[in-house]
């Protein structure tokens, strides 16, 4: 492969962002500067590979400094070699799939009996929760992760399926953060990112 | 497995399950092989997968399936039959699992009833679904997202590593209570896809939304089938669930690495993913032997006489089918030259991509027209396929087929210029569709 080189603009194009935020970028020391001044093709496969890190990072809601500290160590082929890595999903479907249901994990259970009579409805199915869970527990590796969560110490009652919601801490600066409580809508969500990469941009260049 | 088959990585559950009769592979082209020098080119890359073709053999196990029903019980659906018609599909389909199957079975209005939990396809769960079935009528409004989402909970449950895990969501309506909005639905297909369970979509008469059902079924890596009459619903599960058995190779993807010069545009319809030079195209689930086309729009910089630009395209696969099927199947190179205007003036075309790339135009063109339409952009309508009638035509030259296609876009544009019925409008969307995903319908 060439060593292709990109103006300003599609460099920004390739890597999904602005021309502004390449900028914002280079003067955080987060991406090297243009080859030459001005407006030609002066951004090349370095430019590219580090800038698509920082968004993979970014979307994992490290700080800016952190994400400087991380390229700082790494080659252009470590990054390459990174940027190869498929993103692997962070939880199994069925974890997906109850967050979306708003259930706890144990509320509808592996369970492969038939109850006795008629179309089970969810609150039936909640009182074989805890047959559920041993269910759970001894199926195989792609429950495994959720068979570890659910630990003796904060053994569900069946009832009162405890608030599933997480407070998150995005630190946005040393001095500042936002808490979030997830799960977000998918609405909510884009406008959080835009958010905190706003108020990075805006914290950064005072 | 004969024994120049074998694999020469580390043995996965499913090695032994596939005795190949033919190899899968790939086969790429071009229109024109020529570029100009002086001014940007723009050229086609037609790029056909075919699945290995598996011998038949009775005692062969194939990889388990893992199904959720989930059918649509809202009010609408009892006219015509349509509910108990889908009831009598489900029980006919379960004939054909085994026991080392698994199903479930859901029907949703504005409140979810899990029918069937996710269980072993014995023959007791079978006879059990087709009692608790037979007590189920139309009622209620349609929480389409809580019916299909609780379909893919009960699949996930009983979530088979090596099997084809999928749930089938039959409607008629729009989803109208719970999850509403398309982007969301879509977001939770795809995300499910990730993580190993897939979503196939029956729209049924004239009042769904066939936008969101396709939608969901490509974002869900399965598959999206029109029912224009209720009577048809039998078979179209059939065939669905008869799909599920027969796959051989999952989640198989291409990858084309191009120089990032080359702008890479997928105009087929699958799932593309671009990152730097490499273009990624998810093409779900293959059955035994099975073709499809992918058709990609390319742009070309400008360069030196002389000078080459090359595409290389892969396939593979969940499983390793396609490199197991045929070791020996390498990356296939295509190459472009830069030349000048007069030899580009004068360059052969590659018909056979001709004709691929004008029936991919076609069928974008009959579903924007569809769209047009059913807004009332009557004139708009018709001229969308009057525009990629007369385009075609401009290369056609004597070809039989492609002047066909003009023929017929000829005849049809018309059509579009005043009010459809809306049976027609669902009609000539699928058959584009299903067209342009290489699964056309007789």
């Amino acid at each position: 492969m060439t060593q292709e080189t990109h103006t300003l603009n599609d460099l920004a194009r390739l890597a999904g962002v602005t021309p502004r935020t390449v900028r914002f970028y280079v003067s955080q020391g987060l991406l090297p500067p243009a080859s030459r001044p001005g407006p030609g093709p002066n951004y090349g496969p370095a430019h590219l590979g580090r800038l698509r890190l920082i968004r993979r990072l970014q979307r994992q809601h490290l700080p800016l400094a952190e994400i400087r500290g991380r390229l700082e160590t790494l080659t252009d082929d470590e990054i390459g070699q990174l940027l190869e890595q498929p993103q692997q999903p962070q939880s199994s479907a069925l974890e997906y799939v109850r967050e979306q249901l708003g259930r706890g994990d144990w509320t509808i259970g592996a369970n492969a009996s038939m109850p006795a009579s008629g179309p089970s409805t969810r609150a039936q199915a909640k009182a074989a929760a805890p047959m559920a869970i041993a269910q759970m527990l001894a199926t195989g590796p792609a429950l495994a992760r959720q068979a570890q969560a659910i630990s003796p110490a904060a053994a569900p009652n069946p009832d009162h399926p405890p608030d599933r919601s997480t407070w998150e801490r995005i630190e946005l600066t040393r001095d500042v953060e936002i808490h979030v409580r997830r799960p977000l809508d998918r609405h909510t969500n884009r406008a959080l990112e835009k958010v905190v990469e706003f108020a990075r941009e805006a914290l950064a260049s005072e | 497995m004969s024994s120049d088959h074998q694999p020469t990585q580390e043995p996965s559950d499913r090695e032994n399950e596939f005795s190949f009769k033919a190899p899968g592979g790939i086969s790429v082209q071009t229109d024109r092989t020529l570029l100009r020098a002086n001014g940007q080119s723009e050229r086609f890359l037609l790029v056909e997968v075919t699945a290995p073709t598996v011998a038949p053999d009775p005692s062969r196990a194939r990889p388990p399936v893992n199904l959720a029903f989930v059918l649509d019980r809202s009010g609408s659906m009892s006219a015509a039959g349509k509910l108990d018609l889908a009831k009598v599909a489900v029980e006919s389909a379960l004939a054909r699992l085994q026991a080392e199957d698994r199903f479930a079975v859901v029907v949703y209005d504005d409140r979810v009833d899990v029918v069937l939990e996710g269980s072993p396809a014995s023959a007791e769960a079978r006879r059990l679904a087709g009692e608790r079935l037979a007590r189920i009528d139309a009622r209620g409004s349609t929480d389409l997202g809580t019916g299909w989402l609780t379909g893919c909970e009960q699949v996930a449950v009983g979530q088979s590593p090596d099997g084809v895990n999928r749930a089938l969501l039959l409607t008629d309506g729009l989803a109208n209570v719970g999850i509403t909005d398309h982007d969301e639905l879509v977001r939770h297909a795809a995300e499910l896809r990730e993580r190993g369970i897939s979503t196939t979509t029956f729209g049924v008469g004239t009042d769904f939304d066939e936008s969101l059902l396709q939608a969901m079924a490509d974002a869900g890596g399965g598959h999206f089938t029109f029912i224009g009459s209720a009577v048809q619903i039998r078979d179209a599960i059939a065939s669905e669930v008869g799909e599920t058995l027969d796959v051989v190779a999952r989640d198989v993807v291409v990858d084309i690495t191009m120089p990032e010069a080359v702008r890479v545009e997928a105009l087929t319809p699958f799932p593309t993913e671009q990152r730097g030079s490499r273009t990624a195209i998810r093409l779900g689930d293959l059955v035994s032997g099975q073709t499809i086309r992918i058709v990609l729009r390319l742009r070309f910089p400008l360069g030196g006489i002389g000078r080459d630009i090359g595409a290389l395209v892969n396939v593979g696969d969940r499983d390793e089918v396609f490199r197991r099927s045929a070791p020996a199947l390498a990356p296939v190179a295509l190459v472009w030259q830069f030349d000048t205007s007069q030899a580009n003036d004068t360059q052969r075309r590659d018909r056979h991509v001709d004709r691929a790339v004008a029936a991919i135009f076609a069928a974008r063109a009959q579903q924007q027209a569809v769209a047009l339409n059913r807004q009332g952009r009557f004139g708009e309508a018709a001229h969308a396929i009057d525009g990629v009638r007369r385009r075609i035509e401009g290369y056609a030259g004597s070809d039989p087929e492609l002047q066909r296609l003009v023929a017929m876009l000829g005849t049809e544009a018309p059509s579009y210029a005043a009010a459809m019925p809306e049976m027609q409008r669902k009609q000539r969307h699928f058959m584009a569709s299903a067209q342009a995903r290489s699964r056309p319908q007789s």
